[in-house]
């Protein structure tokens, strides 16, 4: 086994046994959980969009690699986000992209003073499923946030290295580090009497830290309290945290410096154990920051995403995009195909359990549009309805929020933009 | 909205920035929401900027007087509520990742980093100290709480020293326990895995005989973390020359593996000599001890230790001596009453569920390290309601001078100054006494990595195809070069023109040879004069790197980079749908024609000509005179006719407006000391810096003047919102 792609242990799929008895015994039906997958820059929407609509469709061009998961994967066209539009704010595309991806509302534009977007819908789902789990949600990323200067026309670079958003102002941060992403989930291994004792150490610290920060509070006004109240949050979410202990699992966290694709492996991997244990929830997953201008050398592209997707109509841009568009299918495949394996404890696989939003908040990268964004919903909510459906446009991707919050038993009156729920076919 | 404002705003505006589809993607609101200036204060903000900088109405269209812009102007002031020499509202700040680090090495004498796994900050107006930017997640917090668990295990290490002993039957592995021993028959290796509070040189001692035969001795290895670190010959025969055998080893914290192994049997059951027929290794113990030298503690906490040792005998005060200092030192400030107290709790707790007194100790300091008072930065106001001006106090200002020059704590002599409260008395006396200490370097990596855009260099990925000399050492040797010219600027105090012009630089050997430098080899930076061809940070390899693309130089980057990080005249950006330069054969330059089109010039016309003179670097900032095909063209030419032949032409031409650069810079310094956005009440503040730093300029005259403004003495309160 590749030391560092893989975090599987040797146990394979059969590593989540302890667990599955446990919960067999709690739940007679197996929890639902929601994966929401970004891309940047839009995708080459030519080889993207099935020619037919319907149930038989082949997938084929970008989609090609989900051929064989084809009745598990819905394409949805159509679909926009009219709060990533510029409404008066001038350019910023890839910003409000980013921003508003799973948020559907109009991220504000400022160089940092004053963030402000809706809560994202992984947050809506994540408050009601998430008390059942020792973290509420998961925040994954490939790309860690840029360091210096603004990231796009002005947008402060929170819209571009975020979309899970715990608060209008508040984004939730990401880990882009495998390894302590999965000690995160999963805790380290110290012996279990050290583990008590750190326990207990860990909650009278964080008790007085919390009563510390009320009092502080208190004292301080408008804005400041707000960055008080984050921190108090995140005291609650730490405790109810730690109160659980993790489930062991079969496997490791990777070792060593990863480079860009074995990154993304095990990410995707982390995602699926963490769902199949019930560590979590809802995940989302930034397979690059909006904009992102990332070199994909290991694909034989040498110039950076975002200056292709600027491809004026050249082929020979259009021809990297496809490499990318694909890379990042393939591994969405893998992902698919990887939770179809983890079984859960009444025989069933994980991947009918789970819905998985796979997408961009770009259509075409060079024209930088809201509207007929490539869009994917896979897993449990397609059974029965798979293919491609063509929406009306300017159909709101809100109202497919709507239907998987549904779907995973979360009240959803609205979201965001929303006028509905989608209708599935 | 002032109603005196419309007309003009309908004259000269609103013909291209209302409607469904408006100039550059600028719409004022309504009539009637414009009367709300708070609802969209960014706008009119960035409106007052375009027209008191005469950008707009772009020179094509009907241009107002003087006068009806002038009064214009006043009248959004007015308007926007901007008082002259207001400090603005600063949001409380949470230390950022730099300023963790370094707090927590100044606090507690450690060597480690640990923000450099927290996610990185989100930045405001392009500085990681603006407070409203700088939020807190879960996964943040809980970090926080691994980090101060690991700080202080580090900093808080019993001093007694490690000794582990284990007798040979009860090491684990392979050979044979007997009786007490362990008997090495045939090869094996066993062994124990000790966890160590501290690193460290330790000691492995071996206790041990053995049966000799064969031409070679008995031989025992010893094996820590998979390693072999020795392999050491026995002498003697049999119980009689049981002996210690010894070796030493460095070690970090945590858990490690000691094994002590026999390699080399020797069997030859036939053999007539009977002292010749079998070669054992028998075990009687195997230990480690250290550190060999003891470990050497900060002053602070060495002072906690002789406390703490003093009050042995009562474990409470010794609890509450130790600790005062730590946290009047973390919170920058006298304790309040009853604080001390809720910290000791935590260690008296400890104490009573049976830890001992450093490990009891550990749990209050862990309670100091997340506590809310540590990880922000909080200036309290009388009222919290107010939105008064008040001067800060002695502490306060101890901090903010700090952080900004040291991006750390006060040490004992500012807090020890608050505390007379003469602090405030000599600002500017505290701020050179804080620019002459070594830790001045921080502020150095924090502004230029930031505003020169260095911590960039972590991520960039030129192609290797087409950059094959870029490494990882030129990676790291581009940032030291940058950081390394602003340290000399500040420590000699020169010119802040000497960024644009500055004729000499820093390189070792790797960067030598990627500017062609003859003569400079090895690792070490020395001063050297910038070959001709390149002057200033402009044509530092970093600067050239950060503004390409993976395979190619990009004109307009490097453009908007200047306008925007040296001129503070950042370009609207393109139109949407603008794209990217067309691929291909064209170099660079002849693709910029393009922008001739009506709708890129009156942008581009300034971009283009600042970026085409640096045309002469590559990628990653190496000289050149052919891109692909063509011979490099590095000549802009400005709308205004002057011509920049090459880096030279630029610098000189930069440099011919001091008053425009000086003040952008210190507009940079400004964000990043305030932790603030830019706000137009500042505007005077930034004339008086250019006023008072002319003609040289100095770096540090220009941050002595900074932090006496009453933008920094001073702060608003937040009022109620």
């Amino acid at each position: 086994m590749d030391r560092r792609s893989f975090l599987r242990g040797a146990a394979g799929s059969s590593l989540l046994l302890p667990f599955a008895a446990r919960l067999g015994r709690a739940e007679a039906q197996p929890p639902k959980r929601l994966v929401f997958l970004f891309v940047p820059n839009g995708k080459h929407m030519q080889t993207w969009t099935p020619a037919q609509e319907g149930r038989d469709v082949e997938l084929a061009g970008t989609l090609a690699p989900l051929q064989g998961l084809r009745e598990r994967v819905l394409v949805l066209s159509g679909l926009a986000i009219d709060g990533g539009r510029a409404h008066g704010d001038g350019p910023g595309d890839h910003a409000r992209a980013g921003g508003s991806f799973l948020t559907c509302t109009h991220p504000k534009k400022t160089a940092g003073s004053d963030l402000q977007v809706g809560v994202s819908v992984d947050q809506v789902a994540a408050e009601q499923l998430g008390g059942q789990t020792r973290l509420p949600s998961l925040e994954l990323g490939i790309e860690r946030g840029r360091q210096a200067g603004s990231c796009d026309s002005g947008y402060a670079c929170a819209y571009s290295s975020n979309i899970s958003w715990r608060g209008p102002a508040t984004p939730n941060a990401k880990e882009t580090d495998p390894a302590a992403a999965f000690t995160r989930v999963f805790g380290d291994s110290v012996n279990p009497e050290r583990a008590k004792q750190r326990l207990a150490a860990r909650r009278s610290v964080l008790d007085l830290a919390r009563a510390e920060a009320k009092e502080l509070r208190r004292a301080l006004g408008g804005g400041d309290r707000a960055k008080l109240d984050e921190y108090l949050e995140s005291i609650r979410e730490l405790e109810f945290k730690l109160s659980r202990p993790p489930v062991q699992v079969d496997a490791k966290p990777p070792q060593g410096k990863l480079d860009r694709p074995e990154r993304l492996r095990a990410m995707l991997e982390l995602t699926a154990l963490a769902l199949a244990s019930d560590q979590t929830r809802v995940v989302t997953l930034m397979l690059a920051n909006a904009g992102s201008n990332a070199r994909y050398g290991f694909l034989d592209v040498p110039e950076g995403h975002h200056n292709l997707s600027h491809h004026k109509g050249d082929a020979h841009k259009h021809a990297q995009i496809r490499k990318i568009d694909r890379y990042h299918v393939g591994e969405l495949a893998w992902f698919l195909q990887r939770l179809g394996e983890l079984e859960q404890p009444d025989g069933s696989s994980l991947l009918e359990h789970t819905a998985v939003i796979y997408g961009s908040g770009l259509g075409d990268g060079n024209r930088h549009n809201h509207d007929h964004l490539p869009i994917l919903l896979a897993g449990g909510p397609v059974a029965g309805r798979h293919g491609h459906l063509r929406f009306e446009r300017e159909t709101p991707l809100a109202n497919l929020y709507v239907s998987a919050l549904r779907w995973a038993g979360c009240r959803a009156h609205r979201f965001g933009d929303s006028t509905g729920a989608l209708a599935l076919g | 909205m002032a109603r005196a404002l419309i007309p003009f705003l309908q004259e000269h505006c609103a013909r291209c920035h209302s409607g469904e589809d408006p100039e550059g993607g600028v719409a004022f609101p309504r009539l009637a929401e414009a009367a709300d200036v708070d609802a969209h204060r960014e706008l009119w903000l960035s409106v007052l900027e375009r027209a008191r900088q005469g950008d707009m109405p772009p020179e094509e269209e009907p241009q107002p007087s003087a006068e009806a812009r002038a009064a214009f102007v006043a009248g959004l002031r007015q308007a926007l509520r901007v008082r002259a020499g207001d400090p603005g509202r600063v949001t409380i700040r949470r230390l950022n990742r730099a300023e963790y680090n370094a707090s927590v090495q100044d606090l507690l004498g450690v060597g480690s980093s640990p923000a450099d796994v927290f996610p990185r900050d989100e930045s405001g107006h392009g500085f990681d100290t603006v407070g409203d930017a700088l939020s807190l997640s879960p996964l943040l917090l809980e970090k926080y709480l691994t980090a101060a668990e690991t700080l202080v295990e580090e900093a808080l290490f019993d001093p007694k020293p490690f000794l582990q002993r284990v007798p040979g039957d009860q090491l684990e592995g392979g050979g044979e326990a007997r009786r007490r021993l362990r008997v090495f028959a045939s090869t094996g290796r066993a062994g124990f895995r000790p966890r160590l509070r501290v690193a460290g040189r330790y000691r492995v001692l071996v206790e041990a005989w053995a049966d000799q035969a064969g031409p070679d001795p008995a031989r025992i290895d010893v094996i820590v973390d998979g390693r072999r670190v020795a392999s050491l010959d026995t002498a003697g025969e049999g119980r009689k020359d049981a002996r210690e055998y010894s070796t030493e080893v460095m070690l970090t914290k945590g858990a490690h593996q000691v094994l002590v192994g026999f390699p080399n049997d020797y069997y030859r059951p036939n053999d007539p000599d009977p002292g010749q027929r079998d070669r054992n290794l028998i075990v009687v113990s195997l230990s480690l001890a250290g550190p060999v030298e003891p470990p050497r503690f900060s002053p602070l906490m060495q002072r906690v230790r002789e406390l703490a040792n003093q009050h042995r005998d009562d474990p409470v005060a010794a609890t509450r001596l130790a600790l005062a200092p730590i946290m009047t030192r973390a919170f920058r400030r006298p304790l309040r009453e009853g604080e001390l107290e809720r910290y000791a709790a935590l260690a008296d707790a400890a104490r009573e569920e049976g830890a001992g007194f450093y490990d009891a100790l550990k749990r209050a300091l862990t309670g100091v390290l997340i506590s809310p008072h540590f990880l922000f930065r909080p200036e309290l106001d009388p009222d919290p309601t107010s939105d008064e001006v008040r001067a800060l106090d002695d502490f306060e200002l101890a901090a903010r001078l700090s952080y900004f020059l040291w991006c750390s704590l006060p040490d004992d002599g500012a807090l020890r100054r608050a505390a007379e409260e003469t602090l405030g008395d000599d600002v500017a006396g505290e701020a050179r006494r804080l620019l002459d200490d070594p830790r001045a370097d921080r502020f150095v990596a924090a502004f230029a990595g930031q505003w020169l855009g260095l911590r960039r260099l972590e991520d960039v990925d030129p192609d290797p195809q087409t950059y094959p000399s870029f490494d990882e050492e030129l990676r790291v040797a581009m940032r030291a070069e940058s950081e390394l010219v602003l340290t000399a600027l500040l420590r000699e105090n020169r010119s802040v023109l000497e960024l644009l012009e500055g004729r000499f630089t820093y390189v070792n050997g790797r960067l030598a040879e990627h500017y062609g430098i003859p003569g400079v080899e090895g690792e070490r930076f020395r001063r050297v004069a910038l070959p001709p061809e390149r002057r200033g940070v402009l044509t530092h390899a970093s600067v050239l790197t950060i503004t390409s693309n993976p395979s190619r130089t990009s004109p307009v980057q490097r453009g908007k980079w200047i306008l925007e990080q040296l001129l503070d005249d950042p370009p609207p950006p393109p139109p949407p749908g603008a794209g990217d330069l067309p691929e291909g054969e064209a170099s660079g330059v002849s693709r910029l024609e393009a922008h001739q089109a009506p709708d890129c010039r009156a942008c581009h016309s300034k971009l283009d000509p600042l970026g085409i003179a640096l045309e002469g670097f590559d990628g990653v900032g190496a000289l050149r005179t052919r891109d692909g095909r063509d011979a490099i063209q590095a000549t802009g030419t400005l709308p205004d006719g002057t011509r920049l032949e090459g880096a030279g032409g630029l610098s000189a031409a930069l440099v011919g407006d001091p008053e425009r650069f000086v003040r952008a810079f210190a507009k940079q310094l400004m964000i990043f000391a305030l932790g603030r956005g830019p706000q137009p009440a500042d505007e005077q503040a930034l004339d008086a810096l250019v006023v008072r730093t002319a003609p040289d300029y100095r770096f540090r005259d220009l941050i002595v003047e900074l932090v006496q403004l009453p933008a920094f003495t001073h702060r608003r309160g937040p009022g109620g919102q």
